[in-house]
């Protein structure tokens, strides 16, 4: 007498349905607090650092508002103002409770909110970098997938020609000659300049494509790369030899197995993308003449206003910690086994 | 390793050019046909005889400049990527012997340093400790060590567990000793990679940096400071900023090439590529052999 | 042959179900069609009179750093002020002192008081009315407010009184000068209520001008709207303004020709590509002059040998050739040849002989390269490299240090060494006072002053302005003012202006920029 496995009845199987649904979401919750166990510290040492510049840099309020030889009176009374003349440690404390509260302080030079400066020029950069991403996500997907299928022939010689081409070209001569070619000779975008999304959807895509695209090389040419390398490696892999011979498509292959394994250390590349962009933004906002967040860091780096660079800089660490932890959400959903640390 | 590397055409093209280019910064100022900082009244002159790539808005000659900005562009770079390798290399490899707390501790520091953004970094240091681009590349080679960490710590980790060297630990042997006999050699080749990568970045810091007129003071050339003005003055010369921005790309494309080529050549997959090199030339220098006669 | 677990999820096992990852890869190419589609498809209007709304879009290199009028002073951007402010008085196309604010004024038989009489029914855009009451406080402000640009220039106002719409002010001396100096550069009058809190108002301004501000990003951009109650709004045709800092000199022509901007001020050098791409390129009518300031009180320019051996140093003809590209001149003088207080006879008081000045410099008991001078400028500037190689010429070493707040320290007379350039004045007697005079402003040697200089001007002061003798006098002072060891002026450069051709033409008053009559589009 055989003996088969009857099939779980409708209860049994609702039953099994939810303990897998509350199992995957404790494993998010899980992921999600591992994240933040990793980035809290690092908040706080970045902050600390960003902090401690000030002190090092010997730069004060009073030398933007009174002059290089103001008295000593005069300077004290300045730095007594901004409370500069308590110790180190309070002073940290102050503004790091400050920080937490999302008030970064008073810029020296103009004496205006600084989140309220930052805030106004991060529309504008968050757009072009968001597009930058996409564009560059996209675009790489695209190549790196091509040169892996068509591995070794004359389609992935050239496109890894190509992409070497663009990963050697800094933002801003890309920025020169996208102004040059597109905006000044052939018309189709503006030369610079930023249009809310409020006033219309269409000049503001207009605006912010070929700054997006500046910013965008650098990502294409890494993600391709790297999504051309570990694809390939995939296809090398035995289950992919084993799901051939069982006589699965070539699609199906490359869809529900290879691209899984293979997109992991692309995305993973994407998080240490990000930040190379927020810098490489301070280069493009100044030759496409945007009032961003690189701009404004420019800008007060160059005038030595100390609280508003730090407020950048925070912010900026800020952007790039909850990014990292976007993909490393989205990394423990697209490749499980990376969080169980095969 | 480096007549592997020279065995690859890849290989050879990156070292000759970066050598080219090393030359430039060392002897640049020197081969200058003329001083870079001297004026003269023929202003966006195109090229000429006594002017090869032409004159700037002041007289100068172009190419003068071009070599003598070849020595911060390079020194800058070299800053940064020796500053990467001090400060990465050494916690990396010391990560996997000084016990769980080290390990911990530099892990989270790492991960610290990748979270900053250096360009921006680089510019709000100059700009609060002092308009020098040393402090700038000093502070950036820093923050991209962390590459130098994870590829020492990698490599120095799957040496750390193999058996020869830890049958050579139970024998009695030092850990400096094992770091020195074995861990080193198998470092090397990624670190190499690391380097040749780091001067690509650093590179592209110092353009990004000059191009904005930060850390190095006017008239001192410097490539993104030439490509900065040559924007200004494109309506007479449009041809003028093709000359520094091919050096920055040609330059950042060898080491990246140069990167590429030593890894191709590192590791058992290495020596294969290149025996397999070796016995494929080997094998077109000679004729093919007379088919074996008969059988019998 | 048994498949190895390492795969994942795959179809075959139905305990866990697939997510196809073909369905993100269509949506994500689906938001990026929709988006092409929608930004090809739809209709987007650039023109800067979309929808019938007429915008100025103004790219300038001197954005304000100060919407306070007292403490911006009289430089170049008294002209993005003017759009927030209005003043006693304007200019016409001749230079002359027109009405503004004030309909007419009179001066007293001895010429030591002068009367005001204000338009009537005039307010702030915060509702506060025009009156004299508001001009006194304005005029005090200037005068006392502790960092005020202004309070050298109006050492001849001794005391103002208000009496309903006269504003009396009483003067020190005999002074004529007074219509012409209390326009746009000197009295934008701020409304008094908003002018009590002085750092608000710097970061708000609240005038009686052609616009008010809708908002305001420190040093970057501002957005205004017309003011319809401004005295004039029926000849302003102009009902937005966007004034942006420009970015940098060679991406402002790009940006007039792509829309971004549609009015800005350029380098001379971009002239030629602004002309090639269909722009309109003129040139304001103005008094420019650059300047290299000394400040003797400070090693080593406290050796008369070593000024004049800058002096003698200096090529004025070179800065022309390489900086002005045909639309400048040489000039030794705070003003251009032509103008009416130009003293051709000091024309050619130190002329370029770098010989004499090697030997001035020996004879101060200099080696060549010993005298080493740091050069502080608020940018990179051409100019500044120009000065370096004419005086390394003659053995002074110059480094140049580029500090975004040099304003600081420059007005505030710290800096030894450095370069500054004037958009002129309206009253002659305040530009040769401001360069040469104890407090002038841009006097980097204060407190010194030429000797005799007081009395000259006092004597053009008591000049009326349409005397005969008025011209002589006025050369006679500037002939004075030239002995001045503090300044060395090199050249002319141009109010060099860049428009989209939908702008009508400004009016001509010089060293101004007027929106008084201009129209955008067809």
């Amino acid at each position: 007498m055989t003996t088969t496995l009857a099939p779980p009845g409708a209860p049994a199987r609702r039953r099994v349905a939810a303990a897998r649904a509350r199992h995957a979401l404790g494993r998010f919750l899980a992921a999600l607090a591992r994240s933040a166990a990793i980035f809290v510290p690092v908040f706080l040492v970045a902050t600390f650092v960003t902090f401690a510049l000030r002190s090092l840099s010997g730069l004060s309020p009073a030398r933007i508002q009174l002059g290089e030889d103001a008295t000593p009176e005069a300077i004290h009374r300045v730095e007594a103002q901004w409370g500069l003349d308590r110790p180190f440690l309070v002073q940290y404390g102050h503004w790091f409770g400050d920080l937490l509260h999302g008030n970064l302080g008073a810029s020296w030079s103009s004496g205006a909110d600084i989140s309220t400066l930052i805030g106004l020029g991060l529309g504008v950069s968050l757009s072009v970098a968001s597009l930058a991403l996409v564009v560059g996500v996209a675009a790489g997907f695209v190549l790196g997938t091509a040169a892996a299928l068509r591995h070794t022939t004359w389609v992935d010689r050239a496109i890894t020609g190509f992409v070497t081409l663009i990963s050697v070209m800094p933002a801003f001569v890309v920025g020169i000659v996208l102004v040059e070619v597109f905006a000044v000779a052939l018309h189709l975008f503006p030369s610079g300049g930023y249009v809310p999304v409020a006033q219309g959807f269409t000049p503001w895509l207009e605006h912010i494509t070929l700054p997006a695209l500046a910013l965008s090389f650098d990502v294409v040419a890494d993600v391709a790369r790297q999504l051309r390398a570990s694809l390939v490696a995939a296809y090398r892999e035995n289950y992919v030899t084993g799901a051939v011979v069982r006589g699965l498509s070539a699609r199906r292959i490359f869809f529900r197995h290879v691209l899984r394994n293979g997109l992991g250390p692309a995305l993973a590349t994407l998080g240490l993308k990000f930040p190379a962009l927020v810098g490489a933004s301070v280069v493009t906002e100044w030759v496409f003449g945007l009032q961003g967040f690189g701009r404004f860091a420019n800008d007060s780096a160059q005038s030595g206003d100390v609280p508003a660079v730090q407020g950048v800089l925070v912010v900026s660490i800020l952007l790039v910690v909850v990014f990292n932890l976007v993909v490393n959400l989205v990394l423990a959903r697209v490749t499980p086994a990376a969080q169980r640390g095969v | 390793m480096v007549r592997r590397v020279l065995s690859l055409p890849t290989g050879r093209i990156a070292v000759a050019i970066l050598t080219v280019i090393a030359l430039l910064a060392v002897l640049g100022p020197l081969l200058a046909p003329r001083d870079p900082l001297a004026t003269s009244a023929h202003t966006l002159a195109p090229g000429s005889g006594a002017h090869p790539l032409g004159t700037d808005y002041l007289g100068r000659d172009v190419l003068s400049r071009l070599l003598d900005g070849s020595r911060v562009s390079v020194l800058a770079s070299l800053e940064v990527a020796l500053t990467a390798l001090v400060v990465g290399v050494v916690p990396g490899i010391l990560s996997v012997y000084l016990g769980r707390v080290f390990e911990w501790v530099t892990l989270r520091v790492v991960d610290t340093l990748v979270a900053l953004p250096f360009l921006l970094f680089a510019v709000a240091v100059i700009a609060l400790l002092g308009n020098g681009i040393t402090q700038a590349m000093l502070v950036t080679g820093v923050l991209v060590s962390p590459l130098f960490y994870r590829v020492s710590r990698a490599a120095t980790l799957t040496v750390a567990r193999s058996q020869y060297v830890e049958a050579a630990l139970i024998a009695g042997a030092s850990v400096g000793w094992a770091v020195r006999r074995h861990v080193w050699g198998k470092v090397l080749p990624p670190i190499a990679v690391a380097l040749a990568q780091t001067v690509g970045v650093g590179f592209v810091i110092v353009s990004s940096l000059t191009f904005l007129g930060i850390g190095v003071q006017p008239p001192k050339p410097t490539w993104g400071g030439l490509l900065a003005s040559d924007l200004g003055y494109l309506s007479y010369q449009p041809w003028a900023p093709l000359a520094p921005a091919l050096l920055i790309m040609a330059t950042v494309w060898a080491s990246n090439l140069l990167a590429d080529a030593i890894r191709d050549v590192s590791g058992e997959a290495g020596r294969a590529l290149v025996a397999h090199r070796k016995v494929r030339a080997g094998r077109r220098g000679r004729t093919e052999p007379a088919p074996a006669g008969g059988t019998s | 042959m048994s498949i190895p677990f390492a795969s994942r999820r795959t179809a075959a096992d139905p305990r866990f179900p697939l997510r196809p990852r073909r369905t993100r890869l269509t949506a994500v190419s689906a938001v990026l069609a929709t988006a092409a589609a929608v930004s090809l498809s739809a209709c987007g209007g650039e023109s800067a009179s979309a929808g019938g709304v007429r915008t100025l879009k103004w790219a300038t290199s001197s954005f304000p750093s100060h919407w306070d009028p007292v403490v911006s002073g009289s430089g170049a951007q008294f002209r993005e002020l003017a759009l927030v402010y209005a003043s006693l008085t304007r200019t016409d196309a001749t230079g002359k002192a027109v009405p503004d604010l004030a309909q007419s004024w009179h001066y007293n038989a001895k010429g030591d008081q002068v009367t005001f009489r204000l338009r009537p029914g005039l307010k702030f855009s915060d509702g506060t009315a025009v009156d004299a009451a508001a001009v006194r406080d304005a005029i005090l402000r200037a005068k006392t407010q502790k960092d005020s640009a202004l309070f050298g220039d109006l050492t001849s106002i001794k005391s103002v009184d208000a009496d309903g719409l006269d504003v009396i002010v009483h003067l020190t001396q005999v002074d004529y000068q007074i219509p012409q100096l209390l326009g746009e550069r000197v009295l934008q009058v701020a409304s008094p209520k908003a002018a009590a809190n002085p750092k608000k108002l710097d970061q708000a301004p609240v005038g009686a001008g052609p616009f008010i501000v809708t908002q305001l990003v420190p040093g970057t951009k501002v957005l205004l709207k017309k003011n319809p109650d401004y005295w004039d709004a029926k000849d302003i045709h102009i009902d937005n303004v966007e004034l942006t800092s420009a970015p940098d000199a060679s991406t402002v022509v790009s940006g007039l020709q792509t829309g971004v901007y549609n009015f800005a001020d350029i380098e001379p050098s971009q002239a030629a590509a602004a002309k090639k791409a269909g722009l309109d390129v003129f040139v304001q009518p103005g008094f420019n002059a650059e300047n290299i300031s000394l400040n003797i009180n400070k090693a080593p320019f406290t050796d008369d040998k070593v000024v004049d051996a800058v002096r003698y140093a200096i090529n004025r003809q070179e800065f022309v050739d390489k900086l002005t590209f045909g639309y400048g001149s040489a000039t030794n003088q705070p003003f251009p040849k032509g103008y009416v207080a130009y003293d051709p006879e000091s024309a050619d008081l130190y002329p370029y002989d770098p010989a004499k000045s090697r030997q001035l410099l020996a004879q101060a008991g200099y080696k060549p390269g010993q005298i080493k001078l740091s050069l502080v400028i608020p940018a990179a500037d051409p100019q500044a490299e120009i000065v370096q190689s004419q005086l390394a010429k003659v053995g002074i070493t110059v480094s140049i240090k580029v500090d975004k707040n040099w304003a600081t320290p420059f007005f505030a007379k710290d800096l030894t060494f450095s370069l500054y350039g004037t958009t002129g004045r309206d009253s002659a007697v305040q530009t040769l006072t401001a360069h040469f005079g104890t407090d002038g402003p841009l006097n980097l040697s204060t407190p010194y002053e030429p000797a005799g200089f007081e009395a000259a001007v006092a004597k053009v002061r008591q000049t009326p302005l349409d005397s005969p003798q008025y011209p002589q006098v006025l050369r006679a002072a500037t002939r004075t003012g030239l002995q001045s060891k503090a300044l060395i002026f090199t050249y002319s450069d141009p109010n060099l202006f860049a428009k989209s051709t939908s702008i009508s033409a400004l009016p001509k008053n010089p060293g101004h920029i007027d929106w008084t009559g201009v129209t955008i589009g067809r």
